[in-house]
């Protein structure tokens, strides 16, 4: 064991040498998860014009209209097309908004001087979003009474308004002593309107604090189970290409190794040819387990991939770089030059990946194509790392992908052991 | 120390080594010269256990098979390439093939320092191998393959392509390993090297032995008389009065005691005006048993 790890630490320390190995296994896969992952809609729920959020107007009056125009105008918010409310929830759930604001019907009635009963507008949210929950129950507020402000300035449409809340009033079954109190206030906006002149010039002094459309705030659940940014689809893509790049990297270097020498002058001291394949699998192994770690570190920290599942995690942690690193040591013995190694490796490794969602995310693929994809160990790979980013996979269905990848490592390996063997000979 | 009985190894048809026999005895310094293609490195690849044997048997210093880790113990092996890590320093690579013979702590340490003097590297240890000439490769190559303190040294063409001044530090090392009693396979293609440092020499070609002795034992069975090339002043009147042969410049005349035949020309009244005494070498001796110059 000894030599085995004096064996995968001179192949680290070699790594860690060559700036150009070392750009292509962390560096370019990096590049990749960002770049694709911001050509794909980046975070998604946040732009530079705000908090994203999706109007859902049921009301349709002219109150209404001017409640969504109050909002688009507010510079927090980013107010998206109107959609259907379970659209909506949808995409909130799936991070793609941050939340959506249902105007219910009714509305407008809930603009005036009346009582209200039940509520006027639904806000669906994270519950767990409590700064951005603060920040919109606000929001939405101020522009609810941008209509109650509105009437000040068209005593008109007060008059109507006074007129419909006096009839409200008269039908309500309100204690005697609030009657009164409401009565009296609605007497003194008539007094005040009459000393308005019809032009509305005199207006303008600020809104009474009797009513305005009451919000609500609904919990929106985030669904675990979807990604709630492109970078939770492109950062693991963007690994898988990094471990292609271990895989063939570590694969050339084993050819190297014989056609530079090394591999004859090793052999004449005692170290076995199991512990040759074993140290270089190490080298391979400890390379991709980084690798793996590091990229996901990085996409938590600066672009909110999420880590939901630590035990799937941990399993594909083990079993994704145990597969490669079959594969590795299958690649290096299919020739006995590096270019012949180049070759075969990477002509199925980027069919793997091709098929196996490395170009196009799998959730992006017809059925047939996710059908399909299952020869490749890159889905495999790629499954595992979505069960513990977004996918949220319970212990047994992770167990498909990390026994796939597993076996594919071990097949990898014994296929390996038997092709070195004759090249040996 | 090395016992070889009847190896052979193909590849398809080609018999890269043909059922070759010899013995290495302790302490001495055996060469194994021949031509490229000869099958030298087959049969030091053989004996490190690199190669599986199509048959025969290899037995190291009473270890016995050396596909065996323990039987490898015992040797140490310069390729024919430096085989060096060129990323790593030369004290990376020292240390990176001691540890792998087994090497650890003071004792890999001092042996890696006492290996960086041997190959006049010490002052450049810290330096990366890609940096060093060929030369500095080889003697560190060389270095690589004692460090572990073999009894058995396996060189395979450890001149080829070195400048004059490295291959000066190699003969030197090698001879400093031959009075500290170590044991030596060395395969050369240069009949100079063979006769400088070998004690016995096999000849090798197309994989088989077809002689094996000391020098100066092949040299007589195989190399014939020495060969005396002069030029006469004045010209001889009657040429076939001379012993050898005249061409009108040169007089060549094959002699078993050339001195000899040299002092009877000369109280003959022949007078030279050049005289060269060629004696029989490697070279001759190659030629005599294959008809082909080793460069062939």
């Amino acid at each position: 064991m000894h030599r085995v790890w004096t064996l995968a630490m001179k192949d680290l320390k070699l790594l860690v040498r060559d700036r150009a190995a070392l750009f292509w296994v962390f560096v370019w896969p990096l590049i990749f998860g960002i770049f694709f992952g911001t050509l794909m809609g980046g975070s998604g729920e946040r732009t530079s014009h705000g908090l994203v959020v999706a109007v859902i107007d049921e009301d349709r009056t002219p109150e209404s209209k001017e409640f969504v125009a109050a909002l688009r105008k507010s510079d927090a918010l980013a107010v998206r097309d109107t959609l259907t409310l379970e659209r909506a929830r949808d995409r909130v759930r799936r991070g793609v908004l941050a939340a959506y604001v249902r105007i219910l019907p009714g509305f407008a009635k809930a603009s005036g001087f009346r009582p209200v009963e039940g509520t006027a507008i639904e806000l669906g949210i994270d519950p767990a979003r409590k700064a951005e929950r603060g920040m919109l129950e606000g929001l939405v507020t101020q522009a609810s009474f941008t209509g109650i402000q509105k009437m000040f300035t068209e005593p008109d449409r007060m008059r109507a308004s006074l007129r419909e809340s006096r009839a409200a009033v008269d039908s309500s079954g309100m204690q005697p002593k609030d009657r009164r109190n409401i009565e009296n206030f609605l007497g003194s906006l008539e007094v005040y309107l009459k000393n308005v002149d019809s032009s509305g010039t005199g207006g303008g002094s600020g809104p009474p604090k009797l009513s305005g459309p009451k919000v609500a705030t609904v919990a929106v659940t985030p669904d675990l189970r979807q990604p709630r940014s492109a970078f939770e689809i492109s950062f693991p893509s963007a690994i898988l290409w990094a471990l292609l790049g271990c895989t063939m990297g570590f694969a050339q270097s084993l050819v190297s190794e014989r056609t530079m020498g090394t591999y004859g002058r090793l052999r004449s001291t005692p170290l076995t040819r199991a512990e040759f394949l074993l140290g270089k699998g190490l080298a391979s192994y400890l390379t991709g387990f980084t690798v793996i770690l590091a990229l996901l570190a990085i996409g938590r920290g600066l672009l909110g991939v999420r880590l939901e599942n630590p035990v799937a995690l941990v399993a594909a942690l083990f079993t994704i770089p145990l597969c490669f690193t079959g594969l590795m040591l299958l690649f290096a013995n299919l020739g006995k030059s590096e270019r012949a190694v180049s070759g075969a490796g990477w002509a199925v490794m980027l069919v793997f990946s091709m098929l196996g969602g490395g170009m196009i995310p799998l959730i992006a693929m017809p059925p047939w194509m996710q059908t399909a994809s299952g020869v490749s160990p890159v889905k495999w790979g790629i499954v595992a790392l979505e069960g513990s980013v977004w996918r949220g996979y319970s212990p047994a269905e992770m167990a498909l992908p990390c026994a796939i990848l597993a076996s594919v490592g071990l097949v990898g390996f014994s296929i390996g052991w038997v092709l070195s063997k004759r090249l040996e000979s | 120390m090395i016992e070889i009985r009847d190896l052979a190894k193909s590849y398809g048809a080609l018999k890269a080594v043909d059922g070759v026999s010899f013995d290495v005895r302790r302490g001495e310094t055996f060469g194994l010269l021949g031509p490229n293609g000869a099958g030298k490195t087959t049969t030091l690849h053989l004996l490190v256990g690199v190669l599986p044997a199509d048959r025969g048997t290899i037995r190291i210093d009473g270890q016995g098979d050396p596909t065996r880790p323990e039987t490898r113990r015992h040797l140490g092996l310069a390729p024919q390439q430096p085989s060096l890590y060129p990323d790593l320093t030369g004290e990376e690579n020292l240390s990176f093939f001691g540890r792998m013979s087994g090497l650890a702590g003071k004792k890999l340490a001092e042996r890696v320092a006492w290996a960086l003097d041997l190959a006049g590297l010490a002052d450049r240890r810290k330096d990366r191998v890609r940096a060093y000439s060929g030369g500095m490769q080889r003697r560190l190559s060389l270095a690589c393959a004692l460090v572990h303190d073999p009894p058995v040294i396996l060189l395979d063409e450890p001149t080829a392509g070195v400048d004059p001044q490295s291959r000066n530090h190699l003969f030197e090392s090698i001879e400093a390993l031959k009075r500290a009693g170590r044991t030596i396979l060395y395969t050369t293609h240069y009949m100079e090297e063979a006769q400088r440092l070998c004690d016995r020499v096999a000849i090798m070609d197309h994989g088989k032995i077809l002689a094996l002795d000391t020098v100066p034992a092949l040299l007589e069975r195989h190399g014939g008389r020495s060969l005396i090339e002069a030029e006469l002043e004045p010209a001889p009147a009657d040429p076939s009065s001379l012993p050898g042969t005249w061409d009108g410049r040169t007089l060549r005349v094959p002699a078993e005691r050339p001195l000899e035949e040299v002092a009877r020309l000369a109280a003959s009244g022949v007078r030279f005006s050049t005289l060269h005494v060629k004696r029989p070498d490697l070279e001759t001796v190659f030629l005599e048993l294959t008809g082909r110059t080793l460069r062939d």
